[in-house]
């Protein structure tokens, strides 16, 4: 099996990313149109622009292009960066398109500007060639979010209610045996919590990987709103090429005459 | 988290000059970091829900049931979603909800927002 560099796991990440941040586009347009028909408008600063059918289309439209731009790799920092300014945008334009997806989407779409996005698997590497990224720390501030959101997610659910099974109860579309819930609610935060630790150990990365796409796999397909939960999940399982990279085994190789960890340089 | 750490403190020089053609210096990663952490963390010590604390399904929080009271006295309920595009908890929904409804319905003498614990009271008109 070929060794996954950094760069191309970071061009995964790019892909996931960019291919959550059309989701979310589709989830804002399908919001924003709510709000601009007529629904309750809760703007953050008085002098935005209001929210109408025309406004609406035109951010919709530049959030596609810049999703599209960082699915292909085209000009890959701007797309992203784009992407990061659209996101920031909607966020302000109105209190009710927030959620932790959006959130977590303009994070990481700020990283990635900040980094080499377009170094491997490309529009950009077709042009200028397959660059082997030497930035490293763009990459390491996408992994530390991610455990930062794994940490306290599990931390907020940490509290009676979510643990005592009434919200994976409400917002599953399957009915399940009622003593299920509340084990599934705990094994939620334990796994959630073990995620947010276990990702940085070279030892367990690959079993951790596994048990994070069976975790976000199961609650995509269990949950309310798999549209949105996909998205997420692609932001969340989209970053773990990015953990993998750094396992001796599976990518590491001499660079200017040093053994190198491939996601860190 | 520890593993992370050290790696930002030992590898974050920047060799191409990576962001924007400048070079970034090791602090200004590691506040970002800390950023990470902060703002999460200062967001759980409150009431919560609350927004940039990564309080995804917790529980945490209530969209309450909205009644009103039409001039002749009729009571009902209408659907939160007929009002709002979303139904997310951190929003202060007794801030900002009655007077949309108020203007929307016709009619509408008082707007009720119910949640498991309280009830909160409006009257519509000047």
């Amino acid at each position: 099996m070929a060794p996954l560099t950094g760069s191309n796991a970071l061009a995964v990440t790019r892909i996931s990313v960019a291919a959550a941040a059309l989701i979310i586009t589709l989830e804002n347009f399908v919001t924003l149109n709510q709000i601009a028909a007529g629904r309750i408008t809760i703007p953050f600063f008085g002098w935005f622009p209001p929210i109408d059918e025309r406004s609406v289309a035109v951010v919709f439209v530049f959030g596609v292009i810049g999703s599209i731009a960082l699915i292909a790799g085209f000009r890959s920092r701007t797309a992203a960066g784009s992407v990061a300014v659209v996101t920031v945008f909607i966020l302000l334009w109105d209190q009710q398109t927030y959620s932790s997806h959006q959130l977590l989407l303009l994070c990481l779409s700020a990283y990635l500007a900040m980094g080499r996005p377009g170094a491997s698997w490309s529009l950009d590497a077709k042009v200028r060639g397959h660059q082997e990224s030497h930035v490293s720390w763009p990459n390491t501030l996408i992994m530390t979010q991610i455990s930062v959101v794994y940490f306290f997610t599990a931390l907020a659910k940490i509290n009676p209610v979510f643990l005592g099974g009434d919200v994976l109860r409400s917002a599953m579309w399957m009915p399940l045996p009622d003593f299920v819930y509340v084990p599934l609610s705990i094994g939620a935060v334990a796994m959630e919590l073990f995620l947010a630790l276990a990702l940085w150990s070279r030892r367990l990365v690959r079993m951790t990987i596994a048990l994070g796409i069976v975790l976000h796999a199961g609650i995509v397909v269990t949950l309310d709103q798999p549209l949105v939960l996909f998205a997420f999940a692609l932001l969340m399982v989209g970053t773990y090429p990015l953990f993998y990279a750094r396992a001796p085994s599976s990518g590491t190789h001499p660079v200017h005459g040093r053994r190198t960890p491939a996601g860190l340089h | 988290m520890w593993a992370a750490i050290r790696e930002l403190l030992t590898r974050c020089h920047t060799p191409d000059k990576a962001f924007l053609g400048k070079p970034v210096a090791r602090p200004v990663i590691v506040v970002i970091v800390i950023l990470q952490l902060m703002v999460p963390g200062l967001v759980f010590l409150q009431e919560p829900p609350g927004r940039l604390g990564w309080q995804m399904y917790s529980g945490l929080g209530e969209i309450p049931k909205i009644r009103i009271e039409t001039a002749d006295g009729a009571v009902r309920e209408i659907p939160f979603t007929n009002m709002a595009a979303t139904r997310r908890p951190e929003i202060n929904w007794g801030k900002h909800l009655p007077a949309h409804v108020c203007n929307v319905i016709p009619d509408v003498a008082a707007v009720d927002l119910i949640y498991a614990d309280v009830d909160q009271s409006f009257a519509c008109g000047p």
